[in-house]
């Protein structure tokens, strides 16, 4: 609940008194929320039209407005729109829950949800269907009122997975009609999921309604305390300290922070702390000729520099899970522990880097400023390397990497795994390299890894495809193609009433309850 | 021909003297502008990176970066560039940001009323605090009067003056939101949540305006107007806001003018410490998204913005005195 400025007698004195006249400028006017709102954080989205979604801002609000066939939970996929499925390599058959509609009432037929899939693989945002799809192409047949049909044009065992991203939410015919308006605003009825857009200011707040109507609820293995609230308000508040400071006021219910802020909530009565993993940061090395890290030995020797632990206490405050492969904990395949990593040893490092020149590219999203980039860079100085960091914003770090991947040696990646899969990471080190227009970031040629992708795209079973998935990134981890660090938390402040759940280890379904 | 002394007041009737300051203006006005929209222009591709890899992130197809990157010309040379840039601005059109494929003029038009409101509200509290601060301490301390006084004032003011307004903001948080709970610590909720993202703008310009206004009316007093207005009995409230308030304005107001343009710059930061949704934040999104023509639009509007209160302002003060109307004061 969003405090009401009443609470604050001085602040309703103060502001009519000098905000009067102006306030008429901005948007203001915001009614004093009920016990049934939540107030979140959320930065800025590109576009409310799922299909375009590109970034986790975009994610989330499609996820309050339109629901995916399945949903993921500590332990596997749910039911969401789908009751039931059947999934091979290229092909699964979704059957549709009873009951669901679209806001305006429509029923949710196999009919709609094949036209919505259609249109997301036609007109949907190019890089986010190629990392859920796997770089194939999927069509949707409707058989008869429940079944939906889904095939692929060459094998992806992570079909079934795909359609528990947000992007994939299922588009009601009103929205699809309407291309334009869907991107920039509400469209009566193009809803499926339980919350409407009922108003908006770009870029400011967006508030989300409880559809009255509503029943198909994801079936959920854990048990959520609480009730869905009725009005979800997202406020956009890019700048985490003072994200930090609206929770303390009880200006915001729920919200993220940043690591070196929890302190600030040490006995607080109002407020706890939860937890989820969220980015995964791993090395990615420039292998290309010219570059220190062609050579597999010092590409190991930077593996034995770092201290994993020293790293997550200087980047994330300690809170950071210590990385044993290149996907977060909550992820599919991902296991405990793993022998393939390449252990410490700072003595074998300064004797294979002394005197290397290296030329960090760091992106600011690495810790605090880029902490980490900066952790990287002091460590292996002290390994006797001549080192030079490159700190940058998230947009230049991307433009670099990708663009001009010549001009560094070695980069800590922040790996934002939608899909929640291996599978999502692995051909950033496969096929053609980025300079030929193709996936493979540090240009490896890791023939191991590439023969365990291919075979697992193909693998019906679960078991031996997450085998497979682990053998391509272990070969990754020995040859120090590549070196996991540590996967960083979404740290959710929540005050006293309210929770927030991510479940399966999914980036972008953040479930909100009231508890109070 | 009849040789002109500098000191010689300028002939001609003052109508004559408004048309040709108007002239000098108006093309001042426009020079400023076109050099504006030139360096706005051309600082852009200064920023290292490629726009559509910084938009669409680390798992973009080289098709959607090519898509994007054709979509929105930036294959094109820069003098096409250029040329499109000054068209659109012709029909008041900014652009299309690349990271939300809507109209620049969109966003500016969403954010731009928060930027304005803070800093509007932050002029009007320098104006209703900084003057009567400044005039009534350069009264009381007139003529070496309350040497204590002066001291305290030229101590505290000048300290205050300097404290950049992300400390301020800070403090005025913790102070007012987290310890006492009296005032929103950010956000644009209610409207007091303006309060603090003001009074964190104004409060180092409050002490610098009076400072100024201070010594200008130690100066205006010692004036033989004062004395005669003195003479008549005047009370104290007519003879300070009559006869020594018109004569503070001259420099009061060229003072402010560049206080606000400082505001329009210190607003970006204020808003980062407030969560303010104004054009502030906007910018240093766009920035890190390399989404140039956000940028290009947002930097063309504050510098427009900026040029139109440098305007304003001449025209006042030449309103206030017409000795301002020429190039030359008597």
């Amino acid at each position: 609940m969003r405090r009401s400025p009443t609470r604050r007698p001085l602040t309703a004195l103060a502001a009519v008194a000098t905000l009067t006249l102006l306030s008429s400028c901005t948007a203001g006017g915001q009614e004093a929320a009920g016990d049934t709102t939540a107030t979140v954080t959320i930065d800025a989205p590109n576009s409310m039209d799922p299909r375009k979604a590109l970034a986790l801002p975009d994610f989330q609000l499609a996820r309050l407005s339109y629901d995916t066939l399945v949903r993921r939970d500590d332990g596997g996929l749910v039911p969401g729109l789908a009751d039931t499925w059947k999934a091979t390599p290229t092909r699964v058959d979704f059957t549709l829950r009873e009951g669901a509609t679209c806001a305006d009432g429509t029923a949710i037929t196999a009919r709609i949800v094949s036209d919505s899939i259609n249109s997301f693989v036609k007109n949907g945002e190019a890089s986010t269907l190629a990392a859920i799809f796997g770089g194939t192409r999927p069509t949707a047949t409707a058989e008869g009122t429940s079944t939906v049909v889904v095939e692929t044009d060459a094998p992806w065992a992570e079909l079934a997975q795909a359609f528990s991203v947000a992007a994939t939410g299922i588009v009601c015919p009103k929205g699809l009609a309407d291309d334009k308006a869907l991107a920039g605003g509400p469209v009566d009825g193009s809803a499926s999921g339980p919350y409407t857009l009922t108003s908006f200011e770009k870029g400011v707040r967006y508030v989300y309604t409880l559809r009255d109507d509503y029943t198909t609820w994801p079936k959920w293995r854990t048990k959520l305390d609480g009730t869905p609230p009725k009005t979800v308000e997202y406020l956009v508040a890019p700048d985490p300290s003072a994200t930090a400071n609206m929770v303390m006021s009880g200006d915001l219910d729920l919200a993220r922070i940043m690591p070196d802020s929890r302190t600030r909530f040490d006995g607080s009565p109002d407020v706890t702390l939860t937890s989820y993993p969220f980015g995964t940061f791993f090395l990615v090395f420039n292998e290309r000729k010219g570059s220190p890290f062609a050579d597999r030995t010092k590409r190991a020797a930077v593996a034995r520099a770092v201290d994993r632990k020293a790293l997550n206490q200087s980047a994330l405050d300690g809170t950071g899970a210590l990385g044993v492969t290149l996907a977060n904990p909550g992820n599919t395949c991902v296991p405990k522990t793993n022998d393939s990593l390449i252990g410490q040893d700072p003595e074998a490092a300064a004797r294979a880097l002394d005197g290397v020149k290296i030329r960090i590219l760091g992106a600011q999203v690495i810790g605090s400023g880029g902490a980490g980039n900066v952790y990287l860079q002091e460590v292996l100085r002290k390994a006797g390397a001549e080192v030079e960091l490159d700190n940058v914003d998230i947009g230049t770090w991307v433009s670099k990497a990708f663009s001009q991947p010549n001009t560094w040696d070695l980069t800590i990646f922040p790996d934002l795994n939608f899909l929640g899969s291996l599978a999502n990471t692995l051909p950033l080190f496969l096929g053609p390299d980025v300079l030929e227009g193709g996936p493979n970031l540090g240009g490896v040629h890791n023939p191991v890894t590439s023969d365990a992708f291919d075979q697992a795209r193909a693998d019906t079973d679960e078991t031996s495809r997450c085998a497979l998935y682990n053998k391509a990134t272990d070969a990754l981890i020995e040859r120090a193609d590549a070196v996991p660090l540590v996967t960083e938390q979404y740290i959710y402040a929540q005050r006293e009433g309210f929770k927030v759940y991510m479940l399966g280890g999914s980036l972008d379904d953040h479930i909100f309850r009231i508890t109070g | 021909m009849i040789p002109v002394s500098i000191d010689t007041p300028p002939r001609g009737r003052p109508a004559t003297g408004r048309r040709a300051f108007a002239l000098r203006r108006g093309l001042g006005f426009v020079l400023s502008f076109a050099f504006l929209v030139l360096v706005t222009f051309l600082i852009v591709p200064l920023l290292p990176g490629d726009p559509a890899r910084a938009v669409l992130g680390t798992r973009a197809t080289p098709e959607a970066v090519a898509a994007l990157r054709d979509r929105f010309g930036l294959d094109e040379p820069l003098p096409a560039r250029l040329a499109d840039y000054v068209g659109g601005l012709f029909h008041l059109d900014l652009g299309v940001s690349y990271r939300y494929g809507t109209s620049v003029s969109e966003t500016i038009a969403t954010k731009l009323p928060y930027t304005v409101t803070l800093t509007a509200l932050a002029i009007v509290v320098v104006l209703m605090a900084g003057l009567p601060l400044g005039m009534t301490v350069g009264v009381l301390t007139r003529g070496g009067r309350r040497p204590r006084l002066g001291l305290a004032f030229g101590a505290i003011a000048g300290f205050m003056a300097s404290v950049p307004g992300y400390v301020t903001g800070t403090l005025l948080i913790v102070i007012m939101s987290i310890w006492l709970d009296l005032l929103p610590p950010g956000g644009a909720m209610e409207p007091s949540s303006a309060i603090l993202p003001v009074l964190s703008l104004a409060l180092g310009p409050v002490f610098a305006v009076a400072r100024v206004v201070r010594q200008e009316t130690q100066n205006v007093i010692t004036q033989d107007f004062m004395r005669t207005a003195r003479g008549r009995r005047l009370k104290a409230v007519r003879l300070y806001t009559v006869h020594a308030l018109p004569n503070l304005l001259t420099s009061t107001l060229t003072l402010c003018g560049l206080i606000i343009s400082g505001m329009i710059g210190a607003a970006v930061v204020i808003e980062s410490v407030f969560n303010y949704p104004g054009i502030g934040q906007e910018i240093v999104q766009a920035i890190i998204y390399k989404d140039y023509p956000v940028v290009q639009g947002i930097v063309l509007v504050l510098g427009l913005i900026a040029i139109l209160v440098n305007l304003l302002i001449d025209t006042v003060l030449a309103l206030l005195d017409p000795r301002t109307l020429g190039d030359r004061h008597v």
